[in-house]
């Protein structure tokens, strides 16, 4: 599976790779920003997202809508994201995201996400 | 930045440190609010205190006129925290908490006391709970109400000739309420920070 993880902290991308079980490490890709995302899931092939939402430039609702608009149904996107407004979750649900997690994520969480979606 | 102070690791940890908190903070106001609230990417800086009014006129100027309160905050970190509020802001605040707008000024101000116990309390328990400190609060109070923003500190400004500022921007979607959450910490605290967001980095 490739993974791509879009953070544009590095911290936060070094603590979403921590909890990652270690057969969705393999084959990581990162991003720092939304537009380099969209980059990446329109030239590679791309599994799984871990999405950031709150980012300056094209934030994660606009790398949602936009791979919607194009009628992607891949690669799957997790939200991972400090804002745990319910609406937040309501939004990207509705814009297509698998699943939200809420920042910071821990390994069990994660894994169960993973398991639940047959993803592991 | 000062890069004495903190390196770009440890000043990319307190950003993120800062975005978790602060997301904390915004579904604390988003449930009395009962509205979506949006956030800005915190923004990190070394500030001369003398120069800050001038410097928020940037990202505030479009207030004619601000309230502000202001709550320190001590123990193993120091320093305060003032939220600032744009006045045509505190009436939607009103309408959304069913207060009278243009009731008394003493309800106005409970009003922004209550906003900001509930950003500040999250925000500063969600970073020092991150870096594992113990933090303590004196009440807030107002520190000044419907005021240009040049005279903002006119009453008070950070004791500190320099400081570690993390500028924080909530708003509402559809309303014309938005804050400015700014956090001073005292050079006092500076070792204390570093040693815990190296404390933070090696855990990762």
């Amino acid at each position: 599976m490739r993974v791509l993880i879009v953070d544009d902290s590095r911290t936060a991308r070094a603590m979403c790779k921590r909890v990652l079980p270690a057969s969705l490490q393999q084959d990581l890709l990162e991003a720092s920003g939304g537009e380099e995302a969209l980059a990446l899931c329109r030239t590679q092939a791309i599994d799984i997202v871990f999405l950031d939402l709150n980012m300056p430039d094209v934030d994660g609702y606009q790398v949602l809508e936009t791979l919607k608009t194009e009628g992607r149904d891949h690669p799957k996107v997790i939200v991972m994201s400090a804002d745990i407004q319910p609406e937040a979750q309501q939004r990207v649900a509705k814009l297509g995201a698998l699943g939200f997690l809420p920042k910071p994520a821990n390994q069990a969480t994660v894994e169960a996400f993973l398991r639940d979606h047959g993803m592991l | 930045m000062n890069p004495e102070f903190l390196d770009a690791d440890q000043k990319d940890a307190l950003q993120e440190i800062s975005n978790i908190a602060m997301g904390t903070a915004a579904s604390g106001l988003a449930k009395v609010l009962e509205s979506f609230v949006r956030l800005s990417v915190p923004r990190i800086s070394i500030v001369e205190t003398s120069r800050v009014a001038e410097r928020l006129s940037t990202t505030l100027g479009q207030h004619s006129e601000v309230s502000a309160v202001r709550q320190a905050f001590y123990n193993q970190m120091e320093g305060e925290v003032i939220v600032v509020f744009g006045e045509e802001g505190c009436a939607d605040l009103a309408d959304l908490l069913d207060y009278e707008a243009d009731g008394p000024e003493a309800l106005k101000q409970e009003l922004l006391l209550d906003v900001s116990n509930i950003l500040v309390g999250a925000c500063m328990n969600g970073i020092a709970q991150q870096l594992q400190s113990q933090v303590s609060y004196s009440p807030p109070e107002i520190l000044c109400s419907a005021v240009p923003l040049d005279r903002l500190f006119a009453g008070h400004r950070p004791t500190c000739e320099q400081a570690l500022l993390i500028e924080i921007d909530f708003s509402l979607e559809a309303r014309s309420f938005s804050c400015n959450m700014l956090t001073f910490f005292a050079p006092e605290s500076f070792g204390t920070l570093r040693t815990s967001l190296a404390r933070f980095l090696e855990s990762l």
